[in-house]
């Protein structure tokens, strides 16, 4: 390949000054670092896991500002693995508790109704079925070969935009769970390299928790705009080393829905068979099958109240077809009749006494007792 | 082509056909608008009553980079310091190299073409040199560029509003910024072309440990300051003629390189400067008390401020923004809160007393295997750390 025309060779030509200085290392070096960075990649999140001192604490849930902080997500779901009788509730607000305090949730009710088994409220606010779809991929090694309960809010089908059907880019909940690369969401918009980035920080605990510092202690702001909005303070006081803990209080006032309107919607339902979010739900039960759970489907309860005649004839026809769904996949489900129209908050939410007795229904019924029975 | 003419009269209209052709592609992409907004308002300004439409032109990435690369090969070729490419394929190569191509350094054909004969030999040492190079370019980029930017950035967006405390330390900021933006950017090309066989020059070596304006210079973007050096500089005369002819020499040249810059009139004052600023130390150094008993640091900080006060010009929107950022620097409070991160400080100060014991007796320590590996560890995790939404495009783009 040499060119004769030129009399030096393409390694006689005079290497120019490495660097001004340099910091040169050799391959030897390099291969050290690359394993010293793995070592920092999970050792540091681990370490700091343990600094914060994630335990299981009763009636906890995810604090609401702390919603798209996946890694304190992952950090509670590991504390729910032993023991192992723990039952993990997954599921969107319905499960966490738009309306109520961490100890008025489904999952505190039904823990108070029996002490066999301690069900674990994992519910994140705002989450959507393509959205828990990502985060039961990601972040949820720690329920592998174990009971899960996963709830299923058809509110998420009330409308195109809901579903996440838009044919234009508009704002939605948890993005950064949705498909990146493998699947096009016409509504979602992002950089390829922020979609690049979003991918690798769901492998590499060390951006994880990179991200959970910026939500959970900087504001919401990364790193560099926190000193710029601090700058006199030290970023490392800013780390308080505690495991973050949810008020003890409702985000929302849990007012029964016909006091605040009692206009009966209109929903524009996007049939199941069309539907994104139906379409990821079956994807998250998909996953966690294939990682040896025993999942247990808790469908709504939705409010059918708050529907015109029509519309709730047009839902029923959904609801119908899902749950056949549900039975020819032979899951353990329960679909319980709508609560009392008084003890709905909105559409899908229950207000307190909604989840008491969402779970005296749930403790009752055959297919959800079989559940807790099974080894 | 020139290699075929026998006469020199001949090779001298072909070299200038090629040198105007590239300086017509540069001064039309790059100049046009500049041009003809100056030319509109001198007809203004005379009554003219019409004014030239002005252009909308979009520059070509690199356009200042290749256009000069192309210009050094015609040159030396002509000056008979290199042979002749017959490839085709292999001279577009070298303009257009992918690594350097938008930001630099800008090569010479002496000195890359040879590489491009051959297939590259690409060894472990390679790979490790350009590892080396990148993750060092890479910290530079994101972590402290990018981080001063958000600073710089505030403060420049309404300087009328900020006190002299804040515009001086966004002018500290910036001067770093710049640096670490543009030899980032150089490290990580370096970096790439290393990891694929080729060597580029090296491009920037410590700038602001500089004792002189003239030291700056072959500290600073070397492959252009050379550059004029050698196209420039030296052909109008150099220092041959005698000081007065020389100081004019260096007041061409330099202004020429601010123009090079961009098209405005504050890249030429900075040039203007940066010429002043060489005459006033080349004539401090002839002085046996400056040079024999002025301390060295004393030196390197008188320096660092005049290039840091030139970077007023540099990066101001236009002159009357930069007049009003010197003139609030001395008229405005000097004691106010600047509200300027602590944390980019001690970056800075780190990074500037690294470089100070890297040019010391001491610089043995800074070599020791486990010193460098932990710098490396941990300018990684500043990565990691650091990685800001807010990305900037490298400065030097816009060139």
């Amino acid at each position: 390949m040499r060119d004769q025309r030129f009399d030096i060779e393409h390694d006689d030509v005079d290497e120019a000054p490495f660097g001004a200085n340099a910091i040169r290392l050799s391959l030897r070096q390099w291969v050290i670092i690359a394993m010293i960075m793995v070592l920092c990649a999970v050792g540091i999140p681990g370490m700091w896991s343990h600094l914060e001192g994630w335990t299981l604490v009763e009636d906890y849930r995810v604090p609401s500002t702390l919603s798209d902080d996946y890694w304190v997500y992952e950090q509670f779901a590991d504390t729910t693995r032993h023991p192992t009788d723990v039952i993990p509730m997954i599921g969107d607000s319905v499960i966490w508790g738009q309306y109520v305090k961490p100890d008025e949730t489904l999952s505190h009710a039904l823990n108070s109704l029996q002490s066999d088994i301690e069900f674990a409220n994992l519910g994140v606010n705002g989450i959507h079925p393509v959205a828990l779809s990502g985060l039961v991929e990601h972040y949820g090694d720690a329920f592998s070969d174990r009971k899960v309960i996963l709830n299923y809010n058809p509110l998420w089908m009330t409308s195109p935009r809901r579903d996440l059907q838009i044919g234009k880019p508009m704002r939605f909940n948890h993005p950064r769970l949705v498909p990146q690369f493998l699947e096009k969401l016409p509504i979602y918009r992002e950089s390829t390299v922020n979609r690049m980035s979003i991918a690798i920080t769901h492998h590499i605990p060390l951006f994880q928790l990179n991200t959970h510092f910026r939500i959970a202690y900087f504001g919401q702001q990364d790193l560099p705009a926190w000193t710029m909005a601090n700058p006199t303070r030290n970023p490392l006081s800013a780390l308080s080393l505690e495991m973050p803990m949810p008020l003890n209080e409702a985000p929302s006032a849990p007012i029964p829905w016909m006091d605040k309107s009692e206009v009966l919607q209109n929903f524009s339902w996007v049939a199941p068979k069309d539907s994104l979010q139906w379409a990821y739900f079956k994807r998250a039960v998909e996953t966690l099958q294939s990682r040896g759970n025993e999942v247990f489907v808790l469908f709504g309860p939705f409010n059918k109240h708050l529907l015109n005649d029509a519309n709730r004839a047009e839902y029923q026809v959904y609801e119908d077809y899902m749950i056949t769904w549900l039975e020819e996949q032979e899951l353990a489900y329960a679909a319980p009749r709508p609560l009392a129209s008084a003890l709905y908050a909105d559409a899908s939410h229950p207000i307190p006494a909604g989840y008491e007795a969402l779970a005296e229904m749930l403790i009752q019924t055959d297919s959800f007792q079989d559940f807790m029975d099974t080894k | 082509m020139v290699s075929r003419m026998a006469k020199s009269s001949r090779q001298k209209m072909w070299l200038f056909i090629s040198v105007f052709n590239n300086l017509f592609l540069l001064g039309f992409f790059k100049y046009g608008q500049f041009v003809t907004d100056n030319l509109n308002a001198l007809l203004e300004t005379v009554g003219a009553g019409f004014a030239f439409s002005t252009p909308d032109i979009t520059l070509p990435v690199g356009i200042s980079f290749f256009v000069f690369q192309s210009m050094s090969y015609t040159i030396d070729y002509y000056r008979g310091l290199i042979d002749r490419e017959l490839s085709w394929l292999r001279y577009a190569t070298f303009v257009s190299f992918f690594p350097q191509l938008v930001a630099g350094p800008i090569e010479r054909a002496s000195h890359l073409l040879p590489q491009l004969a051959s297939q590259p030999r690409v060894t472990q040492k390679h790979v490790s040199d350009g590892l080396s190079l990148f993750v060092v370019g890479l910290f530079k980029k994101a972590v402290m560029a990018d981080y001063l930017a958000l600073y710089v950035d505030q403060v420049y967006a309404s300087p009328g509003e900020a006190q002299a405390s804040a515009l001086l330390l966004a002018t500290f900021a910036f001067a770093w910024q710049i640096y670490f933006d543009f030899s980032g950017y150089t490290d990580m090309a370096r970096g790439v072309a290393r990891m694929m066989g080729y060597d580029l020059m090296l491009n920037f070596k410590n700038p602001y440990l500089a004792q002189d304006l003239g030291d700056f210079w072959s500290r600073w973007h070397i492959s252009l300051s050379t550059w004029f050096r050698d196209y420039v500089y030296i052909p109008l005369g150099g220092n041959r003629k005698g000081t007065f002819a020389m100081y004019g020499n260096i007041f061409l040249t330099m202004v020429i390189s601010g123009l090079w810059h961009g098209a405005a009139w504050t890249f030429i004052i900075w040039g203007v400067l940066h010429a002043l600023g060489r005459m006033a130390t080349r004539e401090l150094e002839q002085s046996e008390f400056y040079r024999e008993y002025v301390p060295k640091f004393i030196k390197q900080l008188m320096v660092f401020g005049f290039v840091t006060f030139t970077w007023i010009f540099f990066r101001a929107a236009d002159v009357g923004e930069a007049w009003l950022i010197v003139t609030r620097i001395f008229s405005t409070s000097w004691l106010s809160d600047p509200a300027y991160p602590w944390v980019a400080l001690f970056m800075i100060a780190s990074i500037w007393t690294y470089q100070f014991v890297y040019e010391s007796k001491a610089k043995k320590v800074l070599e020791f295997a486990p010193v460098k590996m932990a710098l490396v560890v941990i300018m990684l995790l500043c990565v990691v750390l650091f990685s800001s939404a807010n990305e900037q495009a490298f400065i030097y783009f816009q060139f």
